[in-house]
């Protein structure tokens, strides 16, 4: 049942996975032509930069483009496989096509560097590709990718369960985005707690030498102390978005109606 | 043997269902008709686990309906059953992934019969041709419980036609309960054996479709109109 739903899920998207490599192409050609016209190979990175930044949204972009696909009607409801089930082959699909497109970029920042170290046209320490950067960089992506991709399904899964109350049917979207704040201001209220903080710096791991450094995407936040990296976070984080993909499941499963 | 047992469908004040009390008896054939807006819908809805009652409860064969009811419940929506990206062949494979009691062999006779091409993409079939792909979908099923939600809509009669000559040559009579709603009686009344209204979300009457004819002479068209 499993593998059809994923079959499924991947003909729906297939056409949309085909335009976007090719826009993938098509946005590095357009930096090849500029740094080629102004004779900067430099000029294509920005290009490149673009493409890989764009791959947060893509994940999302790709599952709500699967989800859009069964809401007339709402049939793949009527199901054998509960909600854990249609989501996951959802996100699945969605982060093979991201995958396979981070690759692409990926191979593309690579003939790049290729070209542009030896020549300097730009500079990294001592001459090398930047793999382990590149590999932080990937990682990142796919976390907030990841992130926004949890939470649009989520929210979609909330959305939809507000339809049978027509009373608010015309201020769901309010509701939705009520529902995300809630979630950010409860977490930015925890994380403003000492033992909290103190729970958090108990379990760190050093991953570089010296200087501080924060990420973060709305309640999720990471930093990076002296080179030490909050474990704890990490796992939260991690549960939390499961449990918040469970919740979806749950709520197609008893709570969504067509 | 489906069952509904004071059941009441809310959406705010409006009630699309009104503490309806129904059985429909295995192996059987139902008709349930009624104007727009009637209730037909939200209850074939509810008997396939889409929608939810606000009061009492549906069992079918003994089973509380939920979302899981989809293993025993064939049903054919009046929209959103098919992917338009999505071949006929892949409609089909998809259905027969999904449901244990699909037959790939029924599905190989009713494409024949259906005059359907395998590798069509749904979304250029015209209306009728994706009207005889979903009944393939569902006649392909060997479930208990068959439910077509309005399956002649917006078909002409050629395809109406068709329609009712395969759930004749498909259905396995005395096994599998059928339920159809539809505006369309004359077509669907040879193979009905009870007919329902409904009417603003209550049973408004009710008949043996035999009996009618035998003891009133009347059809079931006739007997509709009786009830207004």
């Amino acid at each position: 049942m499993f593998p059809g739903l994923l079959r499924k899920d991947f003909l729906l998207i297939k056409n949309y996975a085909w335009l976007w490599l090719i826009l993938v192409l098509a946005v590095y050609g357009c930096g090849l032509a500029v740094a080629a016209y102004y004779g900067e190979f430099f000029l294509v990175f920005p290009f490149l930069f673009f493409i890989y930044f764009f791959h947060v949204a893509l994940l999302p972009i790709t599952e709500m483009i699967l989800l859009k696909a069964e809401e007339k009607g709402q049939y793949w409801l009527h199901s054998t496989a509960g909600g854990v089930k249609l989501l996951l082959s959802k996100i699945l699909v969605s982060l093979f096509l991201f995958i396979i497109s981070l690759i692409l970029a990926d191979v593309l920042a690579l003939i790049s560097l290729n070209i542009a170290l030896p020549q300097g046209f730009i500079n990294t320490p001592e001459g090398e590709i930047p793999y382990k950067e590149g590999f932080l960089l990937n990682i990142g992506l796919t976390a907030g990718a990841l992130y926004f991709t949890i939470w649009g399904l989520f929210l979609w899964a909330v959305y939809h369960s507000l339809n049978a109350y027509p009373f608010i049917k015309k201020i769901r979207w309010g509701v939705v985005i009520a529902v995300y704040l809630f979630f950010q201001w409860i977490t930015a209220k925890l994380l403003q707690i000492p033992f909290i903080q103190k729970w958090f710096a108990s379990w760190t791991v050093n991953i570089s030498e010296s200087g501080t450094r924060a990420w973060g995407i709305g309640g999720m936040h990471f930093s990076i102390e002296n080179g030490d990296i909050q474990i704890w976070p990490i796992i939260l984080s991690i549960l939390f978005h499961i449990a918040l993909f469970l919740a979806a499941a749950w709520l197609l499963n008893r709570k969504v109606e067509v | 043997m489906i069952e509904l047992r004071n059941v009441t469908k809310e959406y705010g004040k409006r009630k699309a269902l009104h503490d309806i009390n129904l059985r429909f008896e295995t192996g059987k054939i139902y008709g349930i008709l009624g104007p727009n807006g009637s209730g037909k819908s939200t209850m074939m809805k509810m008997a396939a686990g889409l929608v939810f009652p606000s009061k009492g409860e549906i069992m079918i064969n003994g089973r509380l309906v939920d979302r899981h009811i989809a293993r025993d419940v064939a049903y054919l929506s009046s929209e959103g059953m098919l992917y338009p990206s999505l071949t006929v062949e892949q409609m089909i494979q998809f259905f027969a992934s999904q449901y244990e009691d699909f037959s790939m062999n029924k599905a190989e006779e009713l494409l024949e019969f259906m005059s359907l091409e395998r590798h069509q993409k749904t979304a250029k079939l015209s209306k009728g041709q994706q009207g005889r792909l979903k009944l393939l979908l569902v006649l392909s099923r060997e479930a208990p419980v068959l439910l077509l939600d309005e399956p002649f809509l917006g078909l002409d009669p050629m395809v109406r036609d068709t329609i009712v000559k395969g759930l004749v040559s498909f259905i396995d009579f005395g096994k599998q309960t059928v339920i159809i709603t539809t505006h369309e009686i004359t077509e669907i009344e040879p193979v009905l054996e009870e007919a329902i209204i409904l009417d603003e979300g209550r049973v408004h009457a009710r008949c043996h479709v035999e009996a009618l004819r035998e003891e009133e002479g009347l059809s079931v068209l006739q007997w509709l109109k009786s009830n207004y």
